[in-house]
């Protein structure tokens, strides 16, 4: 529970439903790195559970429809990651879709699906349709370009402590923090949510890795009128 | 020659099968132009800022349940006007007394208030100004002197069967000011904050009812229940009238329950309140209002218990974020119960959204405050 969020005000005419803080972050100064069009972007409120944060995705579904300018908007994106299995967690999403109130899911990533008196909503899994990973995946690669000589530190780190038993996505995430704490060196310690923030640039969003998440986003209004 | 009026008494009607009131509609009173209110459920829990419009959704459902005119000069008390007012004569003096129930003040507009429940039950009231002021000249019979009596406004409820009973109020005559018609629609109560301790004596008409028939006994295990430090509940007269008294393990002896606490004289009044109005509503303004903060969910799972083992709606407003999330265990059990009806007013236009249970749960359980 959080007292940051006193209530649901939508500034803009698209919205994003992401997992956390972290994703927040990271969409927040994707749109203003590459000038794309401004989204109201939230995360659920409650902690994270092991499934995942889309726990809390009915309720902030739900909780939308109470919220100023809900009946302006054209879109919702719903992000998710897709871990070790897009057809598992994408279905985990549209299960919570459809407990929210008044939705119906798609049947796919990226199908626009209307339901009356909601706005159109799109299901994006990171780190793309259909690919095994996450945020932190695409956040990988770009670091790793940026800094291939920590890359290499980190590899031998990795070799080093034999992650090779864990999940993808747990190597993957495993990864950005060696990487991420081995070149901040004014807080070895930061999240996604501030590696945006910091004077060394840990993560460039100008990545190609970037490109399928910020063409979409940059021709968001076009997709929904033309779906 | 200025009248004195002591204003008294809830109103209470005939029971009959009355399940709830699902929507609302207001034209022409107070602050409300034109409203529709769709989307009511057992318990509704009205947020809002300051002068938004909640309280006046309470008196537009009391005003529509019926009783009696009455009920229009009762709304002064609630208002903070007292219990006492003076009227003489002439017409600027008694339409002073209810020229704030009309929209924007203009009392050439109809004020019309429907309540539409549950089975096709419903019940309306049409409130307005007589076209012919001057209706009478009886005499005086004190000194036979002809006396004005002026029927300055009109009431025409109507009930579920569509049954029309008028009444008016008339002031002038041999008695001053006179209510004509005492109709029943739908059981009603109203607590407003400072009411309960106005009318003492009827809670314990409440209470004593109920012990008549053998009933009391869910209504003082929960106090109990709640309020351990209290040991039984009895009416009793004090200084000539029935007051409810409480045995308190710190006393030798019965006290009046407001003695004790204020917050148990409360939860003891709503919960008598709501049984003795079965199939019926019970109105709260400012529910938190006496209860300590660790009390508040516990409370809120009681009324809502009884609300639905009696039939009884219930509609409270808040303004305690405290009080809101404290409901979050009786939401997340029963939301298909609960609505959040939140008023608004911008640029002087108020407004009324209404969500559902769900929606509720979800603000508060994601950290929200529904009352934004």
């Amino acid at each position: 529970m959080s007292d940051d969020h006193p209530r649901i005000r939508f500034k803009h005419p698209r919205a994003i439903l992401c997992e956390g803080e972290g994703d927040r972050s990271f969409f927040r100064h994707l749109i203003d790195d590459r000038g794309l069009p401004p989204f109201d972007i939230f995360c659920p409120g409650k902690p994270y559970t092991e499934d995942g944060a889309v726990e809390g995705y009915d309720d902030m579904l739900t909780l939308f429809i109470t919220g100023d300018g809900f009946h302006d908007l054209t879109g919702i994106i719903v992000q998710g990651d897709n871990d070790e299995r897009p057809q598992n967690k994408f279905a985990d999403i549209c299960d919570k879709i459809a407990a929210a109130e008044g939705y119906t899911p798609p049947n796919q990533p990226l199908e626009v699906v209307r339901n009356n008196g909601r706005p159109p909503l799109v299901v994006m899994m990171f780190p793309w349709v259909g690919e095994p990973g996450a945020l932190e995946t695409l956040c990988l690669r770009s670091a790793e370009d940026a800094h291939p000589q920590i890359k290499d530190c980190v590899e031998a780190h990795v070799r080093c402590v034999d992650v090779s038993e864990w999940d993808l996505v747990k190597q993957h995430k495993m990864r950005l923090r060696c990487m991420i704490t081995s070149i901040c060196r004014s807080d070895p310690y930061t999240s996604l949510v501030h590696a945006w923030s910091r004077s060394v640039e840990l993560i460039p969003l100008n990545h190609a890795c970037f490109n399928r998440v910020a063409e979409f986003l940059r021709s968001f209004d076009q997709y929904i009128a033309s779906h | 020659m200025p009248h004195v009026l002591g204003i008294q008494g809830l109103a209470t009607v005939l029971e009959r099968d009355y399940l709830m009131i699902e929507s609302l509609s207001v034209k022409n009173f107070r602050c409300y132009g034109s409203l529709e209110v769709h989307g009511l459920k057992r318990v509704n829990v009205i947020v809002g800022r300051n002068a938004s419009g909640k309280t006046t959704l309470l008196e537009s459902i009391f005003l529509a349940a019926g009783g009696s005119p009455e009920i229009a000069l009762r709304f002064r008390l609630w208002r903070g006007m007292g219990q006492v007012f003076q009227i003489s004569g002439d017409r600027r003096s008694f339409e002073s007394l209810w020229k704030d129930l009309f929209f924007s003040l203009d009392q050439t507009k109809r004020i019309s208030l429907l309540i539409v429940g549950s089975e096709e039950n419903t019940a309306s009231l049409e409130i307005s100004y007589s076209s012919q002021t001057v209706l009478a000249v009886p005499l005086d019979s004190s000194t036979g002197e002809p006396q004005l009596a002026v029927y300055p406004l009109d009431f025409e409820w109507k009930d579920c069967t569509g049954k029309v009973t008028k009444g008016r109020i008339k002031i002038g005559g041999a008695r001053g000011l006179e209510m004509e018609a005492i109709i029943d629609t739908v059981k009603c109560a109203l607590f407003a904050p400072g009411w309960g301790i106005a009318a003492p004596q009827e809670h314990a008409q409440r209470f004593s009812d109920l012990s008549k028939m053998n009933q009391e006994g869910p209504v003082i295990d929960a106090v109990k229940e709640e309020f351990p430090i209290i040991k039984t509940l009895s009416v009793e007269l004090s200084g000539g009238v029935g007051v409810i008294h409480a045995s308190v393990d710190f006393l030798p002896g019965k006290v009046p329950v407001g003695v004790v606490s204020n917050g148990v004289m409360k939860f003891l009044y709503l919960l008598l309140a709501i049984t003795s109005n079965r199939k019926g509503v019970v109105l709260i303004d400012e529910i938190e209002d006496g209860f300590y903060y660790d009390r508040l969910s516990q409370i809120w799972s009681s009324l809502l218990r009884f609300c639905t083992n009696q039939e009884c709606q219930l509609f409270a407003t808040t303004h305690s974020l405290e009080c809101l999330r404290a409901i979050l265990p009786a939401v997340e059990k029963h939301q298909e119960d609960f609505s959040l009806i939140r008023t608004t007013r911008e640029d002087g236009k108020v407004g009324v959204s209404v969500f559902s249970g769900k929606a509720l749960l979800s603000l508060i359980r994601q950290g929200f405050d529904p009352r934004e």
